[in-house]
């Protein structure tokens, strides 16, 4: 909250500092109308004195106030101002051996090709979620199932006492029927004739092995220990 | 307040691996746009009207009508409470507020030859994710357990040790092994895959969803009078992504039996969410006849490159299962084989959006004591079909694309088309205005049991005078949307919760021209 008061007290500190050329007269509406910004009535100036300027005038004019300055000081740049900054200026260096930017390349850069085109090269690897267990279980067939159960069969919330005992409601929902893609149909398809899911629409689904295979624990609940997986086992429980 | 209700606390390590789901998708493209205060008390109307700043989001063509430039800032601040409906039981949510931001930044008119560019730099918040939703309520046809008990029925295996190895079941159903809450059991001779929460007959579930973050949206546009009669516009959209949401959901026993294997379970998951979004919008406007402009916007895909965390804990209480003093258990998702996955990243693309707008403009002159007003509509489609996930980096093959197909044909499947209005109008008194207008969003599902809109009452003042404009707006939301808190196999049925956000937001635009 204080940093939401600190940007407001900001706001109106830049609003009060902002200057505005409608203090007097009608301050115009873009939605409706909005006539172009009002010119100066004066004598413009070119005022070019914090221009940073790199034109030719610019090192003449500095070459001779530091000449002027001192005849000898500044002889060992004479070079440089007298011809060296064309050079440079047009290229005079660039894709030369001796250019240290390009024969750095050229030697010792992995990725630069022998006809001096740098090239950066970023090895991203793609990316697959074959092997990475999703925090939940996405399933296309549970997104496509339209049957909606969004009423009890006879208790409330505020009605309800525990110990009530519950007659479970007699639905008869059915698929609408609607087209849903192949990928659906691979999944209802997808049985494992070796078991065997009720398809009952109104009760819990019993989900049952044919024939009878041996489990990790019985219906009595008794310790968890691995029937011969390897790797991370859940922990043993009931054993005091 | 709600958190009191669970007894566990659970350590939470860092678990990080993919879990975007088609609800996701929408949360990132189903939202409305803030404008400046003008703008939301005309219900958001700006493809046609122009002249404001908030034109640089929808249509940018709009901004053509500065010959000025103006520097605007729009707090604003939300408030609301939400409710939810769950199998008959209605349950309030908490009061909430927030501040947040409306379309700010500058604009920059009459440049170039007959003073006919603008530019425009604006920042707003597109979508906000601060809200919470809660519900609970009886239910005595299923469980959340019964898709993960599913999920180990159809993985191949009778051994759960073997399925919590398996990289391939996902680790809430590892947890809900790992707790014995889902498992194996030998009933009359033959072996069977159960929840132990299914043994009940009525069980009492809720769901508490807390969330923060929101999109914000840097936008830099152009718009450009061609002549009197066209104006065009684009502009460049750069999002900055940010969700935090935690989800608790308690499974509890109803009946109050204590030799039923079951007395409760609890799901507590924490999701984060970051990344970035780039977007191009171009419109036109046309005026065939003075003081009537039509406008036409095309606003591209937001291509969102993602970077999103899982971090999740789940507990079961299976009364006497074990004895007395083994009847708890936890886990965290790191302490199950795989849920110390590093983090995943992927792209989102959401939907394109076409909009007509038309608008009338009472007294365009530039004498503001005859202005009188302006009325304004327009009419919005997207289809939310077009969401669809995509790899992140590297080749975009048939290998690569696979793991999110199954996404996008849930998308495909459980979304549709829609059309959006927003309406409103203006009445003007030389330095006074007065304004109303109305939005409504409609429904992004194809299925009409599910109930979702977004609609908008909106009104507000404005005075500008001596370069300083002032607005100030309220917009109420009566929003709808559904939860499901997990979803089952056909032929059996889904539940799912009808959740209300009822609410305001005050809108303060402060602007100077310059």
């Amino acid at each position: 909250m204080k940093r939401q008061i600190l940007l407001l007290a900001i706001t109106a500190a830049a609003l009060s500092s902002c200057t505005t050329a409608y203090k007097t007269g009608q301050t115009p509406d873009d939605v409706y109308y909005s006539p172009a910004k009002p010119q100066d009535e004066y004598v413009r100036v070119e005022d070019d004195k914090d221009e940073y300027r790199y034109n030719d005038d610019y090192y003449d004019d500095r070459y001779l106030r530091m000449k002027v300055h001192n005849r000898v000081q500044w002889n060992y740049l004479d070079d440089w101002y007298g011809y060296d900054r064309y050079s440079y200026r047009y290229n005079y260096y660039y894709g030369s051996f001796y250019n240290p930017y390009t024969s750095w390349n050229y030697y010792y850069n992995p990725y630069c090709y022998r006809n001096n085109n740098v090239i950066i090269y970023n090895p991203k690897q793609s990316h697959t979620i074959a092997n990475v267990p999703k925090p939940r279980n996405f399933n296309l067939a549970s997104y496509t199932n339209a049957n909606y159960n969004n009423a009890n069969s006879g208790v409330r919330m505020n009605s309800f006492k525990p110990g009530t005992t519950v007659t479970r409601p007699a639905y008869n929902n059915t698929n609408s029927g609607r087209g849903f893609s192949n990928t659906v149909k691979q999944i209802f398809s997808n049985n494992n004739s070796s078991s065997n899911r009720s398809n009952d629409s109104s009760n819990p689904p019993s989900r049952s092995y044919t024939p009878s295979s041996s489990g990790s624990s019985g219906s009595s609940g008794s310790s968890g220990s691995s029937s011969g997986s390897s790797g991370t086992s859940r922990p043993s429980r009931g054993g005091n | 307040m709600k958190r009191k209700i669970y007894t566990i606390i659970f350590l939470l390590f860092s678990t990080i691996t993919f879990s975007q789901t088609p609800e996701d998708a929408l949360k990132l493209s189903w939202f409305q746009l803030r404008g400046t205060a003008r703008n939301q008390a005309i219900g958001g109307a700006m493809a046609s009207l122009g002249g404001d700043a908030t034109a640089n989001h929808v249509n940018p063509a709009g901004l053509a009508f500065f010959k000025t430039s103006d520097f605007i800032l729009t707090p604003a601040f939300r408030f609301g409470k939400g409710r939810g409906l769950f199998r008959g039981t209605d349950s309030k949510g908490e009061n909430q507020t927030q501040f947040n931001l409306g379309t700010s930044g500058l604009v920059f008119g009459g440049f170039g030859q007959r003073a006919r560019n603008s530019f425009a730099i604006t920042v707003t918040q597109q979508a906000d994710f601060n809200y919470t939703s809660y519900y609970k309520g009886l239910n005595d046809y299923s469980s959340f357990a019964e898709p993960l008990a599913d999920e180990f029925f159809a993985s191949g295996t009778t051994d759960p040790n073997v399925a919590i190895n398996d990289p391939s079941v996902s680790l809430l159903t590892k947890m809900a092994l790992w707790t014995y809450l889902v498992d194996t059991a030998t009933k009359n001779g033959t072996l069977n895959v159960i929840a132990r929460s299914e043994n009940p007959s009525v069980r009492e579930q809720e769901n508490l969803v807390e969330s923060s973050g929101g999109v914000t949206e840097v936008n830099f546009g152009w718009g450009s009078e061609i002549n009197k009669k066209w104006m065009a516009g684009i502009s460049l959209g750069i999002n900055i992504i940010k969700q935090e949401r935690r989800t608790y959901f308690h499974e509890s026993d109803a009946t109050g039996d204590t030799n039923n294997d079951f007395n409760f379970l609890t799901y507590d998951e924490q999701f984060t969410l970051k990344g970035y979004g780039l977007n191009l919008r171009g419109g036109l406007i046309f005026r065939p006849k003075e003081y009537i402009r039509l406008g036409l916007a095309v606003h591209s895909p937001t291509w969102m490159p993602l970077k999103e965390s899982t971090r999740s804990g789940f507990a079961a209480h299976l009364d006497n299962l074990f004895g007395p003093n083994d009847a708890y258990d936890s886990v965290a998702s790191v302490e199950v084989p795989g849920g110390n996955q590093s983090e995943f990243k992927y792209v989102l693309n959401s939907p394109t959006k076409i909009m007509i707008s038309g608008s009338y403009v009472f007294r365009e002159v530039e004498d503001i004591a005859r202005q009188k007003g302006f009325i304004t509509a327009d009419i919005e489609y997207t289809n939310y079909k077009w969401m669809y996930y995509a790899p992140y980096e590297g080749e975009r093959n048939d290998v690569t694309k696979a793991p999110f197909e199954p996404y996008n044909d849930a998308i495909d499947a459980i979304y549709k088309g829609t059309f959006n209005f927003r309406v409103g109008g203006e009445l003007k008194f030389k330095t006074i205005m007065g304004r109303a207008g109305f939005a409504y969003y409609t429904s992004p599902y194809k299925d009409k049991e599910l109930k979702g809109r977004k609609m908008f009452i909106s009104g507000g003042l404005g005075y500008r005078n001596k370069g300083v404009f002032v607005d100030l707006t309220y917009v109420h939301r009566l929003n709808k949307d559904v939860n499901f808190p997990y979803r089952v196999n056909a032929p059996r049925a889904n539940t799912f919760a009808d959740l209300k956000d009822n609410g305001g937001n005050v809108i303060l635009t402060v602007g100077v021209k310059i």
